[in-house]
C-alpha cells in the first residue's frame, strides 16, 4: 500500500498541477467584487495541491494508518488475465458499436463475456449472447424509445428490426 | 391533513404507481439477494426506464427498489454467508449459523419482519421531520446553503474512508471534475476545449454507472466465488412465531432508531448503521454471549437498522436536495431528469408530489413485507441464476443506461473513463463515494460560495456571522476531528468492512 | 470523438430519413424543440404547451427536450450544429442575446436563423410585500443615501434579469449589489429577506404577488401591464429604458426559406390557439407573434442594447 500511496500522489500532483495549468488560462471577468469563473478551480487546485503532497509525505513517511489487508486485486494471475480481457473486449465494442449497430456489436461483446464468465458449453454461449442481445435492443428501442444505434444490420435485413 | 398531504396520497395510490412500487420492491430484493449485484447495481439497470417513464412512476419503481434491496441482501447472507449486499453483512453473523441449524427460514422471517418495521420507523421520521424541515430551509441565505453543502461532503468525506486523506482526495478529484463544463453562475466555458460534447460537462450518473458497475464486474470476475451450488432453498416455515417477535422487540427498537438516525446523516449509510446498531443490540442483550452463533436478535437489529436507513436518507435528499449515498444521489438525478429539484422549494411548490414521494415509500415498505413473505422461496431459487448471463447483461445495460441519458454516444466513453478511475481507485484503497457526491454536489458549493461571497463583497466573515452557516461549519471540522480520532483508535472491533460498493 | 459521434447521429438519421421522398415533404418526422432553461420553469412549461399545440398543426410529434447550461448556450450551440432541416427548433428568448455577448458561445445571435416572435413580457422589479418602499422613488433614495449596499437578485450574472437590473441601476444611477441566485432562489431570496429587491419575468412574481407577498414597484417597460395596471413603467418615471423578455423560435443556419415558413406559419396558429392563450392570461405574458423580418429587426436592436448594459458592467468577454 506504502508504493502504491506514493504513485497515487505523484500522479495526482502532476493532475493538480495541470489542472492548474489549466485555469490560468480561463477567460477572467473584470466585475468588480465577485469571484468569477477560475475563482473555484484555484480553490480546487489548491485543496488538490495539499492533499496530494500529504499522501505523498504519509507514504514517504510510511505513517499511512490503514491496513491493506482489504484490497481487492485480484492475487491470481489468471483471473487477473480475465479481467484485462473483459476490459479489452469492452474498448472494442464501445469502438464498433457506433458503426455496426447495437446488434451486430453486442452479440459477439457478450458472447466474449460469458465464456470469461466461465460459460463453457458453445449453444448456450450462441444462444444467450443472441437471445439477450435482441430482447435488450427491442425493449429499448420500441419499448422506451431509446435510439440505440442501428448501424447496417437493417439495410441488410430490412423489415425485421425497423 | 393539509390538502396537499391527501393529493400526495391519493397520487401514490395510483394503480400504474402502485404497480411500479411493487416492482421496484420485487427486482430490489432480487438484485439485493445475488451477490455481485448491489442495490446500485440495479439502480444502475433501471435507469435507462426511468427516463422515459412519468416522474411519480420512475420515484415509485426507485424507492420500491431501494426497499427490497435492503431486505434481499439479507437472504444471501442467511442462506449462503454471503451478504447480498455490503448493508447485509452484519445479518450473516447470526443468520447463517441458524440456517446451518435448519432454521434459514426462521431467519429469514424474522429478517424481513425486521426490515418492515425498521421501514416504518423511518417513514414515520420521514413524515413528520421532512415538511419541518424542509420549512426551516426555506430560511437558509446562500452562505448557510454553503455551509450545509460543505458539511455533506466532509461528512461524507470522514464516513467513507479510513483514510482521512483518501476521502477528502477523492471528494477533490470529483470537485474538479465538476468544473469540467460551463460554470454555474455565469455559463463560462471551462476546461472544453472548445468540445460540445464537454459543454454541458460529465453528468454524475454517466460517472456513477461507471464508477460502480465496472470495478463491480471486474471483482465479480476476479473473486471467482458465487457459484450458487450450495443455496439451500427448502425453507422451514417463514412467519415469524410470536415467543420471536417478543425477543426481537428491543433490537428492533435499537436498529430502527439507530438506522433512521444515521441514515440522515450524509454518508453513513446502511453498513455501518448496520454494523452499529448489531453491536448496540449485543451489549442491551440479556444474552450478549450468545450473539454470533445464531440468535434472533442478532438477525433483527441490523437488518431493522439497513431498512431504516432508507427513510432517514430521504430527509436530507427532500428538504435540502443532499444525498447521503448513491441511491439518493441516482434519486435526485431522476428528479431533476423531470423538473423537479429536490429541495425546500419542493414542499412550497410541489407538496402534492412531495407528499406523494413519502407515500410511496410507506406502500414499498408494505409492498416489501408482502412480496419478501409471500415469495420468498420461489425468489430465493433465483439465486441459482447462471452469472455467465447475468453480468454480461449488466455490462450491456451500463453501455445503454449512459447512452440513453442525454442520447449521446459520447458518454458512453465517458462511462467507461470513469469504470478505469473507479478500478484505480480500489486498488488505491480510496473511497469512490465522495468522488460521485462530489459530482453531485460540487456546482452547488460553487454557485453557494461565489455568490456569498458577491453578496458580502468578498468579505469572507460572511460564513462566520451566519449562526447557521457558522453552526454547519463547526459540524464540519467535529465531523473531521471524529474520523481523524477514530483512525486512531487502532483496534475498531465494530468497524464495518470497507465500503466499496453500499450500500 | 466528435467523428465518432457524427457516424452515429449520421446512422440514426440514415435509418429514419430512409423512407423520405426527395419532394419536400417537410415535416415528415418528429420535430426536437429544443428548450434552453429547466423542466418546470417559465420556460419550460410555454415552450411545452406551444410545443404541444405545433405538433397539432403540423401532424407530426413536436417533442420538447431540455438542454440546459450556460444560459441557454448548450441549447443554442445545439441547434446551430443540427441539421438545417427543419426538424430541430429551439424555443429562443433574450438569452439569445445574452449568453452570446456573454462568451458562452463561440458565436453571436446571427448565426442562427430566426423564425419569429411568439410572446414578451416584462420583467418587473420587485420587492417583498413588507418592505420599507412603497414605491420605486423611495427604493432610489433609500439606495442612494447607502450605495452599494442593497442587494438585487437575478436568475444569474448576464441573465436577461440581471441585464435589466443592470440597465434600472445605470438608469436611475445608484449602485446594487446583483445577487445570481438563479431562477430557483431567486424568489426564495427576496421571501427569506437575503435579497432586499430582484428583477424576474413578470410570469415568475405573478403568483406570489396576487398572494400578497411581493410588490412590484416598476417595469421597465413600454406599456403598463394588463394584469398590474397599477405599476408604473419604468418611462412613466422618467427613466428611459425598456427590456422586455420575449420568446420565440430559431432554426439552425441555413434552413430552407419554404421550411421556415412552415414553421412560422405553425407557430402563429400555435400561439394565438385557446390553450396557449389561455395559458398567456393566467401567466401574464403577452402573445404577439412577429414574423422573420420583424423579429429580426427586434433582435438587431435589442442586441445593440444589451451589448451596451453589458459594456458597462464589465461583462463583455475579455479574450
Amino acid at each position: 500500500m506504502r508504493h502504491r500511496n506514493i504513485i497515487a500522489a505523484v500522479v495526482l500532483l502532476v493532475i493538480a498541477l495541470g489542472y492548474g495549468a489549466l485555469t490560468t488560462q480561463l477567460p477572467i471577468r473584470s466585475l468588480p467584487d465577485t469571484p468569477g469563473p477560475p475563482f473555484f478551480p484555484w480553490v480546487n487546485t489548491a485543496i488538490l495541491l495539499a492533499l496530494s503532497i500529504s499522501l505523498l509525505v504519509q507514504g514517504l513517511r510510511g505513517t499511512a494508518t490503514e491496513d491493506s489487508g482489504q484490497t481487492i486485486t485480484p492475487s491470481d494471475r489468471g483471473q487477473r488475465r480475465l479481467a484485462v480481457w473483459a476490459l479489452v473486449a469492452f474498448v472494442a465494442y464501445l469502438v464498433v458499436l457506433p458503426g455496426l449497430g447495437f446488434l451486430l456489436a453486442t452479440t459477439p461483446f457478450f458472447a466474449v463475456l460469458m465464456v470469461l464468465f466461465g460459460e463453457k458449453r458453445r449453444l448456450w454461449v450462441a444462444i444467450g449472447s443472441i437471445a439477450v442481445t435482441t430482447f435488450l435492443y427491442l425493449l429499448f428501442r420500441h419499448g422506451f424509445s431509446v435510439f440505440l444505434p442501428r448501424g447496417i444490420l437493417p439495410d441488410l435485413v430490412s423489415g425485421i428490426f425497423a | 391533513m393539509s390538502p396537499e398531504v391527501l393529493i400526495g396520497l391519493t397520487q401514490s395510490t395510483g394503480l400504474l404507481v402502485l404497480l411500479s412500487t411493487g416492482i421496484g420492491v420485487t427486482i430490489g430484493l432480487i438484485v439485493g439477494m445475488i451477490p455481485g449485484l448491489t442495490i446500485s447495481t440495479g439502480i444502475i439497470v433501471l435507469l435507462p426506464v426511468t427516463f422515459v417513464l412519468p416522474a411519480d412512476i420512475s420515484i415509485a419503481l426507485l424507492l420500491g427498489l431501494y426497499v427490497g434491496g435492503m431486505t434481499g441482501g439479507s437472504f444471501s447472507a442467511v442462506l449462503l454467508n454471503i451478504p447480498g449486499t455490503p448493508s447485509a453483512s452484519a445479518t450473516a453473523m447470526d443468520g447463517y449459523p441458524m440456517a446451518a441449524r435448519g432454521e434459514a427460514g426462521r431467519a429469514l422471517g424474522i429478517a424481513i419482519t425486521a426490515s418492515f418495521i425498521g421501514g416504518m420507523v423511518s417513514f414515520l421520521f420521514l413524515f413528520s421531520i421532512a415538511p419541518l424541515l424542509a420549512n426551516v430551509a426555506l430560511e437558509f441565505r446562500t452562505e448557510d446553503m454553503f455551509a450545509v453543502v460543505f458539511f455533506g461532503l466532509t461528512i461524507i468525506c470522514s464516513f467513507a474512508a479510513k483514510s482521512l486523506i483518501k476521502g477528502l482526495l477523492s471528494a477533490a478529484i470529483g470537485l474538479a471534475i465538476v468544473t469540467i463544463g460551463q460554470d454555474p453562475v455565469m455559463g463560462t466555458q471551462r476546461f472544453t476545449f472548445g468540445q460540445v460534447n464537454l459543454m454541458a460537462g460529465v453528468h454524475f450518473l454517466t460517472a456513477m454507472i461507471g464508477l460502480f458497475a465496472i470495478p463491480q464486474l471486474v471483482a465479480n470476475l476476479t473473486d471467482g466465488t458465487g457459484s450458487a451450488s450450495r443455496v439451500q432453498t427448502r425453507l422451514t416455515s417463514v412467519l415469524p412465531k410470536l415467543s420471536d417477535l417478543k425477543a426481537i422487540r428491543r433490537s428492533v427498537s435499537i436498529g430502527s432508531l439507530t438506522g433512521a438516525f444515521l441514515g440522515i446523516l450524509p454518508g453513513a449509510g446502511g453498513p455501518i448503521a448496520a454494523f452499529i446498531s448489531y453491536e448496540y443490540a449485543r451489549k442491551a442483550s440479556k444474552r450478549p454471549d450468545e450473539f454470533g452463533t445464531g440468535v434472533v436478535e442478532g438477525v433483527a437489529a441490523p437488518e431493522s437498522a439497513n431498512n431504516a436507513v432508507t427513510g432517514g436518507a430521504l430527509i436530507p435528499m427532500m428538504t435540502l436536495g443532499i444525498p447521503g449515498d448513491p441511491v439518493t444521489a441516482i434519486l435526485i438525478g431522476a428528479l431533476i431528469i423531470h423538473g423537479l429539484a429536490p429541495g425546500p422549494l419542493m414542499f412550497l411548490e410541489r407538496a402534492d408530489f412531495a407528499y406523494g414521494l413519502i407515500f410511496s415509500f410507506l406502500w414499498a415498505n408494505i409492498f416489501n413485507f408482502i412480496i419478501a413473505l409471500a415469495a420468498l422461496r420461489l425468489l430465493v431459487k433465483i439465486l441459482a441464476t447462471p452469472r455467465a448471463l447475468l453480468m454480461p447483461t449488466v455490462a450491456v445495460l451500463c453501455v445503454i443506461g449512459s447512452f440513453a441519458l442525454r442520447n449521446n454516444f459520447f458518454d458512453v466513453y465517458v462511462m467507461l473513463l470513469f469504470g478505469l478511475i473507479g478500478l484505480a481507485m480500489r486498488w488505491l484503497d480510496m473511497p469512490v463515494v465522495p468522488l460521485l457526491l462530489a459530482l453531485v454536489l460540487g456546482s452547488q458549493l460553487e454557485e453557494n460560495l461565489r455568490v456569498a461571497l458577491t453578496s458580502s463583497q468578498g468579505d469572507i466573515s460572511i460564513f462566520f456571522t451566519s449562526p447557521i452557516s457558522l453552526g454547519f461549519l463547526i459540524l464540519s471540522l467535529l465531523s473531521i476531528v471524529w474520523s481523524l480520532r477514530s483512525a486512531r483508535r487502532a483496534n475498531r472491533v465494530t468497524s464495518p468492512p470497507h465500503k466499496e460498493t453500499p450500500p | 470523438m466528435s467523428i465518432l459521434r457524427h457516424t452515429l447521429t449520421g446512422a440514426i438519421a440514415l435509418g429514419v430519413v430512409a423512407a423520405t421522398t426527395p419532394a419536400l415533404a417537410f415535416p415528415d418526422k418528429p420535430i426536437e424543440f429544443v428548450i434552453p432553461f429547466g423542466a418546470g420553469g417559465g420556460a419550460d412549461i410555454e415552450g411545452r404547451l406551444l410545443a404541444k399545440e405545433m405538433s397539432k398543426v403540423l401532424g407530426v410529434p413536436v417533442t420538447p427536450v431540455n438542454r440546459t447550461g450556460g444560459g441557454g448556450a448548450v441549447a443554442y450551440t445545439h441547434t446551430k450544429n443540427a441539421k438545417p432541416d427543419g426538424h430541430t427548433v429551439v424555443w429562443n428568448s433574450t438569452s439569445v442575446l445574452t449568453s452570446t455577448n456573454l462568451g458562452n458561445t463561440d458565436f453571436l445571435y446571427d448565426a442562427l436563423d430566426h423564425v419569429g416572435r411568439v410572446e414578451f413580457q416584462p420583467q418587473p422589479f420587485a420587492v417583498r410585500a413588507d418592505a420599507p418602499w412603497k414605491d420605486f422613488g423611495e427604493f432610489v433614495t433609500a439606495c442612494k443615501a447607502a450605495p452599494g449596499t442593497l442587494k438585487v437578485a437575478n436568475a444569474g450574472t448576464g441573465s436577461s434579469t440581471h441585464t435589466a437590473a443592470v440597465m434600472l441601476m445605470n438608469a436611475v444611477g445608484c449602485k446594487v449589489i446583483h445577487l445570481p441566485k438563479g431562477i430557483k432562489g431567486r424568489n426564495k431570496s427576496v421571501l427569506n429577506g437575503e435579497a432586499n429587491a430582484m428583477i424576474a419575468p413578470l410570469t415568475g412574481a405573478v403568483n406570489l404577488t396576487k398572494a400578497g407577498k411581493l410588490r412590484l414597484l416598476v417595469m421597465p417597460t413600454d406599456t403598463r401591464s394588463s394584469i398590474f395596471p397599477d405599476v408604473p413603467t419604468a418611462k412613466e418615471l422618467g427613466y428611459n429604458v425598456s427590456l422586455d423578455l420575449f420568446r420565440g423560435l430559431s432554426v439552425p443556419p441555413n434552413t430552407p426559406n419554404e421550411i421556415k415558413k412552415i414553421l412560422a406559419d405553425a407557430m402563429a396558429k400555435a400561439a394565438n390557439s385557446e390553450a396557449f392563450l389561455d395559458l398567456a392570461k393566467k401567466k401574464g405574458f403577452t402573445v404577439a407573434p412577429l414574423g422573420h423580418e420583424a423579429f429580426s429587426k427586434l433582435l438587431a436592436e435589442e442586441n445593440v442594447k444589451v451589448r451596451a448594459i453589458f459594456a458597462s458592467a464589465g461583462l463583455l468577454p475579455t479574450k
